[in-house]
C-alpha cells in the first residue's frame, strides 16, 4: 500500500480520506480472513506488541497495519528532479515571454554579479539548486511556494510567460513535477493509530516566506553559518543574510573548517574587502544608516589564548588598533579560569577605537563551551551584552556614532570586517571555534536574543505546524512545534503547543449600537439617545474630525462606517434593542454544544439555519425535543443562527493528549521521545503543551524528511500503544575455570598471624596500618604478586619477635626449646592431619635444614618419618626461634586459603 | 573391615579439611581445634550449613570477613582498605542481629558503637568510627555495637521518613554526594546492590523527558552520542534519583552555603546541584521536587525484577515503581529479585573466591537467592548456605 502521492492542497482531509481508505483495507483482510494485521507492529519501529488499543469514538482502526513507506529522494535525486522540471523553466528563454528575456537567469544567474541574489537561476546548477530547494519551495502546495507566490506578486512575470497567471501555472507544474518525481510530498505513516498530517521544513519555510524563521533575521545584514567548510577554494566565508549584497570573508593565516560545522581560528582570521565592508557602514553608521546594531556569535574559545596579549579579537570592525567602530573581543583565557568579553562601540563617549570598554569584568564567565554572545547598540541606551540569553550588563547611557563635534567620535566608513584579529599592525589573535556570527542592523530586543540564542546553532530551525483539525473537529486546529536541525544528524522539536489558526482567545461581543455608544460615547455624551439623538453617520465622522477633544481619542478615529452605522441606530429615538443572538446560544445551546460554535467536540454548529434548527428541536428522537427549546421565537432562533454563521473559535476547549510521538518518513524512532508520557489537558488556545525538547535522529537530513505527530489520545479518541514485554535474558552457559584457592589478603593475613602467634592485634596495629596498602588487598590469586610476600614476612617478623620475646605467655615456660617452636608454628598452621596441607615431617625437615644453614648445629640422630628434624643446638637461640617462626609464619599455608 | 576403617578415615579427613576451608573462608582465620571438631562433627552429620554456622560464631567473620565484604560498596573507588564507617557498621548490624536485610536500603536504622569508643558518633566526621576500628570493638557482641536511628539527635538527626537505611548514612553522602549531581549515588547503589553496571543497564528505548537540563544532547558536536549512549542511562537515573533532591553533601570550605562534611537535607528544598547549567539544554527536565518514577520496570531492565513477591500494599510500604523521597526509592531497589540476587552474587565471590563462573554455580545462586527470600533475608543464611556449596570434596 503506497500512501504517496497527496495532490488535493487539503491534506488534512486528503489523510482522513487514506486513514479510511487503510480501515477499509483493514476491515476487508479481516472479512476475508487474511489475518495480516495483528499486532504485527510497524515498519522499522521499536518493537512494540501491536497497536492496536481501545477505540472510542474515533477513526482509527484497532489492530495493527501495515504499510509501504516511500522516503523522499535522497539530495542527488533531488538535483536530477530539479534538473528535469523547475530548472529549464527558469533558466530558459520561453517563447511566450517578452523577447529577449532568459527567464529568471537574467537577473539570478549571479551574472553579472551585482544583480539578483538568491541565485537560483544560476549556471552553476548545484549553485541553483542550493538557493532554491528547502528555502523557497513548498512541495505539498506547490502554488503556495515563496517562489510562486513571488511571481504571482507581480514580480516579473513576463519573463516566464505571457503574464502573471501563466507563469504561476508554469512554476506550479514544475514543482509539482519534482514533488512526483521525487516523492517529496510527506511520507503518511502506516498503520492505525492518531496521527497528525505531515509536514516537511521545505513546507514551513516556503509559508513563512524562506529562510530559517525560528531566528530573528528580518534585519539581518550579514549571516555566516560557517557550513560550506570555505567552498571550493576552502577560503571563503560566505555570508548567507538575505539583504545586499553578500560580505564574503576571506581566510588568511591558520585556521581548521570542523567537520560537523564550524570554523576554527588557530591564529589567522577571515577578513572583507572595503567595498563589501561599506554596507555595514551604510546600512548603521552611514547617513542613511539606523544607528542601532547588534553582533551576534556563537564562540568556543580555545583553552589557552596568546598569554602576553590583553585582549583576543573575535569580531572587529575597524582599520587599525587605533581605529575601529565596534569590536567584540575576550579578554583573559580558561586556562588562567580569568576569561570574559568585552564590547567597544566607536561613539561620542568614547575615541577612535571605542576605548570605553562594556564588560562584565567576572574572571571565568566566559566559558570555554559553546556559548552565545550578542552585543547590542543604539543611541539613546547605548550598549549591551547578552551571554546565553540573558543581559549580563547594560551600559544604558546615551550617546550618539554619527554627527559628534569630534570626527573620531563617529563612525568611519573606511573600515574592514575582520573576525578572528584586528586590522593593523599589532596582532591581537583570537583562538577558538565560531559556528555563527551575524551583524543586524538594529539593537535585538531581549526576546529577540532569548529567540536566537533558543534557536541553537543547528542551522535551518523552522516552526512545524501538525494538523490534528480531523481528530479534535475544530477547525484548523494543530500542534506546533519548533524544529531545529541539531548536531548535525538529529532533529530538536520544542516549544509544542496548541494552536488553532484564526482562534481568539475569547469569545467575540457581537457588535451593537447599544455596546458601541456605551464604550465610545456615553462617557461625553450620557446616556442615549439623549442629547445626540437624531445625530447620523455624516455628523458624527465630521464631530470625531474636527472637534479637538474627539480628534485626540484615537478609538474614536479607528471606528468603520458600519460602527458609525450601529451608532446612528442606537441614537434613533425609536431605537429597539436586537436579539443577542450569541447570548441566546450561550443560554440555550452551550450546555450540550461547547462554549461557542465549532469549538466543541460535540458537534459544529456553524452555519445552521433557522429551519435546520426547528428540524432539530422537533426531532423527537434527540434531547433537544425534550429542552423547552420549542419557547424560542423566530427572532430568536434568527439571532441565533446569525450570530453561529460563522464558526467562532474560543477559550474553553477541554481536549486530553496523551503520549505524544514524532515520526520521521513514517516510522517513530524509538529513541529520544521526550514526549511518550506527555499527559496534558489543553484548554486555551497557543496552550503550551511541555517545555521539553525532543531530540530525535535525523534520517535522510532536513531535504527529504518528513513528520508527523502520533498520538495516544487526543480527547474522546485512544490508541494506546502496548510495548511487549522484553525477551528473557539468554541463559549464559558458559564455564570460566578459576582457581579454587585464594589469598587472605590484609586483614585476614594480620587476623590469622595473631591467631597462630598469639600475639594480639593490638602489638602490631601501628606497624600493619604502615604495611596495610602493601599486603595483598585482595582475595584472588591471581593479584598476588612478589612484593606482596615481602611484605608478609615484614609482618611475621613483627609478630615472631613478640612471640619469641615473651615465652612465658605463649609457651608456658621461660626457655622453649627451639624444636617446640617449630613445632608449634607446624601444628598450629598446618593442623593436624589435614590433607590439603603440605606433610608435617617434611616441614620440620625444611626447618631443621633452614636451622643448620644459619648457624645451628645438630646430632643429626632425631628422625620423624624419615625425615631429620633434630635435635638442634644454637649459638644464637632468639635469632633461631624467630627464623622458625617467620618460615612458617610467612608461609603459603598461612597466605593461602 | 580394613577397607571399612580406611574409608571412614578417608571420610574424617575430608570432613576436616572441608571445615577448615569453611572456617577460613567466613572468618579469615584457621579453625580452634575444639571448633574444627564440631564443625566436622556437623558435617558428617551433614549439616553443613550447621557447620558453617560455627564459623560464624567466631568474631572475625563480624570484623574482618563482613567489614571488607561491605568496605567497597562505601567508596566511588570502591576500595577494601577504607576506614570503618557508619555505612560498614550498620550493614555488620543488621547481618549480626539477623535482620531482613532489605532494611539497609530504606530504614531508619544505623549502628554505634555503645560508649565504649572515646568519641561519640559525629554528623561531621568519622572518627567515632575510626576509633571503633583502633580499639578493637568486637562488632560481634551486642553489648559493644549496638542499633540506634539515623532519626535520632544525637546521630544525623534526619526525619524518620526522610531515612533510608545506608543510603543516607554520613558515608554514603560524603562519598556518592559531594559535589555532582546525585548521581554518583545511583550509579554505585544499582552497582553495590543491584549488581548491574550504569552501562549494562543503558536502555535507550525508554522515554527521556526527565533527564535534566544539564545533559547535553549534543556532546561535542554530535547528538548521536547522545541518543546512542547518554540517553541510555540518564532515562533511568534521572527520574530515579530525583528522590534524592533535597540530600547534599559538600567538602569544600570555600562553600559556605552548605554546612561543610555532613549530610544535608532540606526538606522541600531542590538542591542546586539539581538544577545547575540549565543552559546546556533549556529543554531539558527541571527538577521541582523529590517525585521519583522507575522507568526500567519496562523495558530490559524488567528482567531486573522488580517488586519481586511483594505485595504492594501500602499499609506495609509496597513498592509501585514512582513515588516521593529517598525511603520509597530505597524499597524499591531492596523489594526488587536483582537486589537478593545481587547479595547472594557477592557472597559467593566472598566465600568461594569466584563469580559464579559455571551452570551449576549460577543454578545455585539461584537456589540460594530462593532460600534468602525465604529465610526473610537473613544474610548469614546466604554466607552458610555458599559455604556448604563451596567446602570442595
Amino acid at each position: 500500500m503506497t500512501m504517496m502521492n497527496l495532490t488535493t492542497e487539503n491534506k488534512a482531509s486528503a489523510f482522513s480520506n487514506m486513514t479510511k481508505k487503510l480501515l477499509q483495507s483493514l476491515l476487508l483482510i479481516s472479512v476475508i480472513g487474511l489475518t495480516a494485521c495483528g499486532g504485527g507492529g510497524r515498519d522499522g519501529g521499536p518493537t512494540y506488541g501491536g497497536n492496536g488499543g481501545v477505540v472510542t469514538g474515533g477513526s482509527a482502526p484497532t489492530g495493527g497495519g501495515t504499510g509501504t513507506v516511500t522516503p523522499p529522494a535522497n539530495l542527488d535525486a533531488q538535483k536530477a528532479c530539479f534538473q528535469n522540471s523547475l530548472y529549464p523553466l527558469i533558466t530558459t528563454p520561453s517563447a511566450t515571454a517578452t523577447a529577449g528575456t532568459n527567464a529568471c537567469a537574467d537577473c539570478h544567474s549571479g551574472n553579472p554579479l551585482v544583480l539578483g541574489a538568491p541565485l537560483f537561476a544560476s549556471a552553476d546548477m548545484d549553485v541553483a539548486f542550493g538557493n532554491l530547494y528547502n528555502v523557497r519551495l513548498d512541495f505539498i502546495n506547490p502554488s503556495q511556494s515563496a517562489l510562486v507566490r513571488r511571481v504571482n506578486g507581480n514580480h516579473y512575470p513576463t519573463r516566464l510567460a505571457a503574464n502573471t497567471a501563466d507563469a504561476v501555472t508554469l512554476l506550479t507544474t514544475q514543482i509539482q513535477k519534482w514533488a512526483d518525481d521525487c516523492n517529496n510530498q510527506g511520507v503518511q505513516p502506516a498503520g492505525g493509530g492518531i496521527f497528525s498530517s505531515v509536514t516537511t521544513f521545505s513546507q514551513a519555510q516556503a509559508l513563512a516566506g524562506g529562510g530559517p524563521i525560528a531566528r530573528y533575521n528580518a534585519r539581518t545584514i550579514a549571516l555566516y553559518l560557517f557550513e560550506d567548510a570555505g567552498g571550493s577554494d576552502g577560503k571563503t566565508v560566505t555570508d548567507a543574510s538575505v539583504l545586499g549584497a553578500p560580505l564574503n570573508l576571506t581566510l588568511q593565516g591558520a585556521y581548521t573548517w570542523e567537520a560537523d560545522g564550524g570554523l576554527t581560528f588557530g591564529g589567522g582570521k577571515a577578513v572583507a574587502d572595503l567595498p563589501n565592508s561599506q554596507k555595514i557602514y551604510d546600512n548603521i553608521g552611514g547617513p542613511a544608516g539606523t544607528r542601532q546594531y547588534s553582533i551576534e556569535a556563537w564562540v568556543k574559545p580555545a583553552d589557552a589564548q596568546v598569554a602576553a596579549e590583553a585582549a583576543y579579537q573575535m569580531i572587529t570592525y575597524g582599520f587599525s588598533h587605533s581605529s575601529s567602530n565596534f569590536s567584540m573581543g575576550q579578554i583573559g583565557d580558561q586556562a588562567n579560569a580569568n576569561a570574559y568579553v568585552r564590547f567597544r562601540n566607536r561613539s561620542s563617549r568614547t575615541g577612535a577605537n571605542g576605548n570605553n570598554n562594556l564588560q562584565r569584568t567576572v574572571a571565568g564567565s566566559l566559558p570555554n563551551t559553546l556559548t552565545h554572545i550578542v552585543m547590542t547598540f543604539d543611541e539613546a541606551t547605548g550598549r549591551k551584552i547578552y551571554q546565553d540569553g540573558n543581559l549580563i550588563i547594560d551600559e544604558n547611557v546615551a550617546q550618539t556614532i554619527r554627527g559628534d563635534a569630534t570626527a573620531g567620535n563617529n563612525w568611519d566608513n573606511t573600515h574592514l570586517l575582520i573576525l578572528g584579529n584586528e586590522a593593523g599592525n599589532r596582532d591581537l589573535n583570537w583562538k577558538g571555534t565560531m559556528r555563527l556570527m551575524a551583524i543586524h542592523d538594529v539593537a535585538l530586543t531581549p526576546e529577540q536574543v532569548k529567540q536566537n540564542f533558543n534557536a541553537s546553532i543547528g542551522g535551518e530551525s523552522v516552526t512545524l505546524t501538525f494538523d490534528i483539525s480531523e481528530h479534535t473537529s475544530i477547525p484548523n486546529s494543530a500542534i506546533s512545534m519548533v524544529a531545529t536541525e541539531y548536531g548535525g544528524n538529529a532533529y530538536l522539536f520544542s516549544a509544542a503547543q496548541f494552536v488553532v489558526t484564526g482562534g481568539t482567545s475569547s469569545i467575540p461581543v457581537a457588535e451593537n449600537g447599544d455596546l458601541l455608544y456605551a464604550t465610545n460615547c456615553q462617557g461625553c455624551h450620557g446616556a442615549a439617545p439623549g442629547v445626540r439623538a437624531g445625530r447620523t453617520v455624516a455628523q458624527i465622522q465630521a464631530a470625531i474630525a474636527t472637534v479637538p477633544t474627539m480628534q485626540a481619542i484615537a478609538s474614536l478615529q479607528a471606528l468603520t462606517v458600519a460602527q458609525l452605522t450601529l451608532i446612528e441606530a442606537r441614537l434613533d429615538p425609536n431605537y429597539v434593542a436586537p436579539v443577542d443572538g450569541l447570548a441566546l446560544f450561550q443560554t440555550n445551546c452551550a450546555g450540550c454544544h461547547g462554549p461557542a460554535p465549532g469549538s466543541s467536540i460535540n458537534g459544529t454548529l456553524a452555519g445552521k439555519t433557522v429551519a435546520e434548527i426547528d428540524t432539530a428541536i422537533a426531532d423527537t428522537t434527540k434531547s433537544m425535543n425534550t429542552a423547552g427549546l420549542e419557547t424560542l421565537t423566530v427572532a430568536e432562533k434568527t439571532a441565533i443562527s446569525t450570530a453561529i454563521a460563522t464558526p467562532v473559535q474560543a477559550t474553553g476547549y477541554n481536549i486530553q493528549f496523551d503520549n505524544i510521538r514524532v515520526g520521521v518518513n513514517g516510522t517513530i524512532p524509538p529513541v529520544g521521545q521526550a514526549l511518550k508520557n506527555l499527559s496534558v489537558l489543553v484548554t486555551t488556545n497557543n496552550q503550551a503543551l511541555s517545555g521539553l525538547g525532543v531530540v530525535i535522529p535525523q534520517s535522510g537530513g532536513i531535504a527529504t524528511d518528513s513528520f508527523y505527530l502520533e498520538f495516544e489520545r487526543i480527547g474522546a479518541k485512544q490508541n494506546v500503544v502496548v510495548e511487549a514485554n522484553p525477551a528473557p535474558p539468554a541463559a549464559d552457559n558458559s564455564v570460566v575455570v578459576i582457581p579454587v584457592n585464594g589469598i587472605r589478603n590484609f586483614d585476614q593475613v594480620n587476623d590469622t598471624m595473631s591467631v597462630l602467634t598469639g600475639v594480639p592485634k593490638s602489638a602490631t596495629y601501628s606497624s600493619f596500618l604502615s604495611l596495610k596498602s602493601q599486603l595483598p588487598s585482595s582475595n584472588s590469586i591471581m593479584t598476588f604478586v612478589a612484593s606482596n610476600q615481602v611484605v608478609v614476612m615484614k609482618h611475621a617478623l613483627d609478630y615472631c619477635t613478640r612471640m619469641v620475646d615473651d615465652n612465658n605467655t605463649y609457651f608456658g615456660t621461660a626457655n622453649p626449646t627451639t624444636d617446640q617452636i617449630r613445632d608449634l608454628g607446624v601444628d598450629a598452621i598446618l593442623g593436624n592431619g589435614l590433607v590439603s596441607q603440605p606433610n608435617r615431617d617434611a616441614v620440620r625437615g625444611d626447618i631443621y635444614s633452614l636451622l643448620t644453614a644459619t648457624g645451628c648445629t645438630s646430632s643429626g640422630t632425631d628422625v620423624s618419618g624419615g625425615v631429620v628434624i633434630g635435635p638442634l643446638t644454637c649459638a644464637d637461640l632468639r635469632k633461631a626461634k624467630v627464623t622458625a617462626c617467620i618460615a612458617v609464619l610467612s608461609s603459603a599455608p598461612t597466605t593461602l586459603y | 573391615m580394613v577397607l571399612g576403617i580406611s574409608c571412614v578415615s578417608f571420610a574424617q579427613a575430608a570432613a576436616s579439611d572441608q571445615a577448615k576451608r569453611m572456617h577460613e573462608r567466613l572468618a579469615g582465620v584457621p579453625p580452634t581445634d575444639a571448633v574444627l571438631a564440631s564443625m566436622v562433627s556437623q558435617l558428617n552429620a551433614g549439616d553443613g550449613v550447621a557447620a558453617a554456622q560455627i564459623a560464624m560464631q567466631n568474631s572475625f567473620f563480624y570484623n574482618s570477613t563482613l567489614k571488607n565484604f561491605v568496605m567497597p560498596w562505601t567508596d566511588s573507588q570502591r576500595s577494601v582498605l577504607g576506614d570503618l564507617n557508619d555505612y560498614v557498621a550498620t550493614v555488620i548490624g543488621v547481618v549480626r542481629d539477623d535482620l531482613d536485610f532489605r532494611r539497609i536500603l530504606y530504614d531508619d536504622i544505623l549502628y554505634t558503637a555503645a560508649g565504649n569508643v572515646a568519641t561519640a558518633y559525629s554528623k561531621t566526621d568519622n572518627i567515632h568510627y575510626t576509633e571503633i576500628e583502633s580499639s578493637f570493638i568486637d562488632m560481634k557482641d551486642p553489648a559493644q555495637l549496638v542499633a540506634t536511628t539515623q532519626s535520632s539527635a544525637t546521630t544525623l538527626g534526619l526525619p524518620a521518613a526522610d531515612t533510608a537505611g545506608v543510603l543516607t548514612t554520613r558515608q554514603s553522602a560524603k562519598a556518592f554526594m559531594d559535589a555532582g549531581t546525585n548521581r554518583r549515588l545511583f550509579e554505585y547503589t544499582i552497582l553495590n546492590h543491584l549488581c548491574i553496571s550504569i552501562e549494562d543497564a543503558n536502555d535507550i528505548t525508554r522515554t527521556p523527558d526527565r533527564i535534566r537540563q544539564d545533559v547535553s544532547r549534543n556532546p561535542g558536536g554530535d547528538s548521536s552520542v547522545y541518543l546512542n549512549t547518554c540517553i541510555g542511562c540518564h532515562t533511568g537515573m534521572d527520574p530515579m534519583i530525583q528522590a534524592f533532591a533535597y540530600y547534599n553533601y559538600n567538602s569544600d570550605p570555600d562553600i559556605t552555603a552548605i554546612p561543610q562534611d555532613q549530610l544535608v537535607f532540606e526538606q522541600g528544598v531542590v538542591q542546586s546541584k539539581y538544577l545547575q547549567e540549565s543552559g546546556v539544554f533549556p529543554f531539558g527536565y527541571v527538577t521541582t521536587n523529590s517525585d521519583w518514577e522507575n522507568y526500567w520496570r519496562a523495558g530490559q531492565n524488567a528482567a531486573l525484577g522488580w517488586a519481586w513477591k511483594e505485595e504492594p500494599n501500602p499499609a506495609v510500604g509496597g513498592v509501585f515503581g514512582k513515588g516521593t523521597g529517598a525511603k520509597s526509592l530505597g524499597r524499591e531497589f531492596a523489594y526488587s529479585k536483582a537486589f537478593a540476587s545481587c547479595q547472594v552474587q557477592k557472597v559467593f565471590e566472598t566465600v568461594c573466591l569466584r563469580a559464579p563462573s559455571s551452570p551449576a554455580d549460577r543454578t545455585e545462586v539461584g537456589r540460594i537467592t530462593d532460600v534468602f527470600d525465604a529465610s526473610t533475608y537473613n544474610l548469614k543464611t546466604v554466607f552458610a548456605e555458599t559455604a556448604n556449596y563451596c567446602k570442595g570434596n
